[in-house]
């Protein structure tokens, strides 16, 4: 069979725009050296999804304004944290454990108290095969926000990496930069959490950057390599997954990590 | 040529209870050198980031008559800096070009993407002076130590500032790199107002129009014939100091 006919457009739709927020955002969060952030954001985003699945069972609030608002409080908390100097190491421990604990409180209370209304499945390990055409539509719009806050201050957010002394000096308000990107990736991270799931999102927000980083030679490209390893990953592991009758997030994370390997391989 | 004047008065500088400065007043005024040293931890880079607004202090900065007391963008409008560097900040490939370029490009209003050809020219002119024309495509993790403190002063340079702040910049180069490091801050100081700090004065002593000794507080401040002397030195860097009578430098053949 054709693999046009294997796949249904909603899926590719979903994986193919979640795949180029995360291309964009891992090589913003790698340039800008957030990748203790980065680890520590799936852990927000899962929790603010089960927070947000009580407060609907609870009052009558709309799924995905809940999820981004807690979202955007918890990374907001994590990444003031480490704008005020906090040790890295000591910030997102702190964090970890502290919403690691809470979701397995909001877990096991969603489990006992809504068993039959709701599915946390493909939270944790994500299903763009489920996709319907509101979840195209949602992923659509989380697409155009992030593209939006971030495209036109690619240089900014890269140079801002490089010396945030020397941008400020130059005029640039970097905390409205910080604030653009802290809401991205609050926006992203829970946006995306049902395409790609709790456990591959670290994977998808962390490599596609380094990997563009080790083979690059200019931030620019950088940019594109990150991007683009992150759509071919996204696409071809969606493609492979359903050849091979495998869970798709599972397969675009082992090919993002053969991207790496190979990266690494090319360097040595 | 442009006025050149850093007005200092009553500045104090403390992190929580630690505190640095606890009141200095002081004027500086160009063309020339102007050297602070002291050990590591006395507040040096402290100094600078106060003087450029980049952290929060007591007490007034004025630059050229224009106070820019925690005004970092103000600062930059006067003074190029450039940062002391660890080297682990370069994981990310920025290649020598992008970094030079934005010095320019961050002064514009955003998508700052265009650069007429004056700029372009002036770009290619100050990477043609400090010696990294060749290295324009080059990532600054695969630039030697001298390479990268080049880069940073094309990057300082570029837009011509009247003042220029620099933060250890001998730091992490090699003895040769040094030489020309040294000699191209001279000569950039016969114009401007350069304030450097390094661990190692006796390199621009013959240039140096004030020497400032710095320790939590500014200790001396004055030619170097006062300030270089075995007692003063000895009050602020204890049994570190060594009088050689006619020291000469040698670097790989080049005396400084």
């Amino acid at each position: 069979m054709p693999y046009e006919l294997l796949m249904d457009p909603r899926w590719v739709a979903v994986v193919g725009l979640a795949s180029m927020v995360y291309g964009l955002l891992s090589s913003i969060v790698t340039a800008r050296r957030l990748l203790f952030l980065a680890g520590a954001l799936p852990h927000s985003a899962l929790l603010s999804a089960l927070l947000a699945i009580i407060t609907v069972n609870t009052i009558n609030c709309p799924f995905e304004l809940c999820s981004l608002l807690f979202s955007l409080i918890l990374v907001s908390m994590v990444s003031i944290l480490l704008s005020r100097g906090s040790n890295p190491d000591d910030a997102t421990a702190i964090f970890v454990s502290l919403s690691v604990s809470l979701t397995t409180i909001a877990l096991y209370y969603i489990l006992t108290a809504f068993p039959m209304e709701t599915s946390v499945w493909a939270f944790i390990i994500g299903d763009p095969l489920l996709a319907t055409w509101r979840d195209v539509y949602f992923t659509l719009a989380v697409s155009i926000i992030v593209i939006t806050l971030t495209v036109p201050f690619l240089r900014e957010h890269i140079l801002i990496g490089v010396d945030r002394d020397f941008v400020r000096l130059s005029g640039v308000k970097v905390s409205i930069y910080d604030a653009m990107l802290t809401a991205s990736l609050a926006i992203a991270t829970v946006g995306l959490l049902k395409v790609v799931g709790f456990v591959v999102e670290h994977v998808m927000i962390l490599l596609p950057g380094i990997t563009a980083a080790s083979l690059a030679k200019s931030g620019k490209v950088a940019v594109i390599i990150g991007l683009s390893i992150s759509l071919a990953g996204g696409l071809s592991g969606l493609l492979l997954s359903v050849i091979m009758g495998l869970a798709p997030s599972g397969v675009i994370g082992i090919i993002m990590l053969i991207f790496y390997l190979l990266a690494l391989l090319r360097r040595r | 040529m442009s006025s050149q004047r850093i007005e200092v008065e009553n500045l104090r500088v403390s992190y929580g209870n630690d505190i640095v400065f606890k009141g200095e007043t002081f004027t500086l005024e160009g063309p020339g050198l102007i050297v602070v040293i002291g050990p590591n931890g006395s507040g040096k880079t402290t100094l600078f980031k106060a003087i450029l607004g980049l952290i929060p202090v007591q007490g007034k900065v004025v630059l050229n008559g224009v106070d820019v007391t925690g005004r970092p963008e103000e600062a930059g409008k006067l003074v190029g800096y450039v940062p002391q560097f660890k080297g682990e900040e370069f994981t990310f490939p920025v290649n020598v070009r992008e970094v030079v370029e934005s010095a320019i490009a961050l002064r514009k209003t955003p998508p700052r993407l265009r650069f007429p050809k004056g700029e372009k020219k002036r770009i290619d002119e100050v990477m043609e002076i400090v010696g990294i024309k060749e290295l324009a495509k080059k990532p600054l993790s695969e630039l030697s130590g001298g390479q990268r403190q080049r880069v940073f002063i094309a990057r300082a340079l570029v837009w011509d500032p009247p003042i220029l702040i620099m933060d250890e910049p001998l730091t992490a180069v090699d003895p040769m790199g040094r030489a020309d490091i040294v000699r191209m801050i001279k000569e950039i100081a016969s114009d401007k107002l350069v304030i450097v700090s390094s661990h190692d004065p006796s390199l621009f002593i013959d240039t140096a129009k004030t020497i400032m000794v710095v320790n939590r507080g500014i200790v001396a401040s004055g030619s170097p014939k006062d300030v270089m002397n075995e007692e003063l030195l000895s009050k602020v860097y204890g049994r570190s100091v060594f009088l050689v009578e006619k020291c000469v430098h040698l670097v790989d053949g080049y005396a400084i």
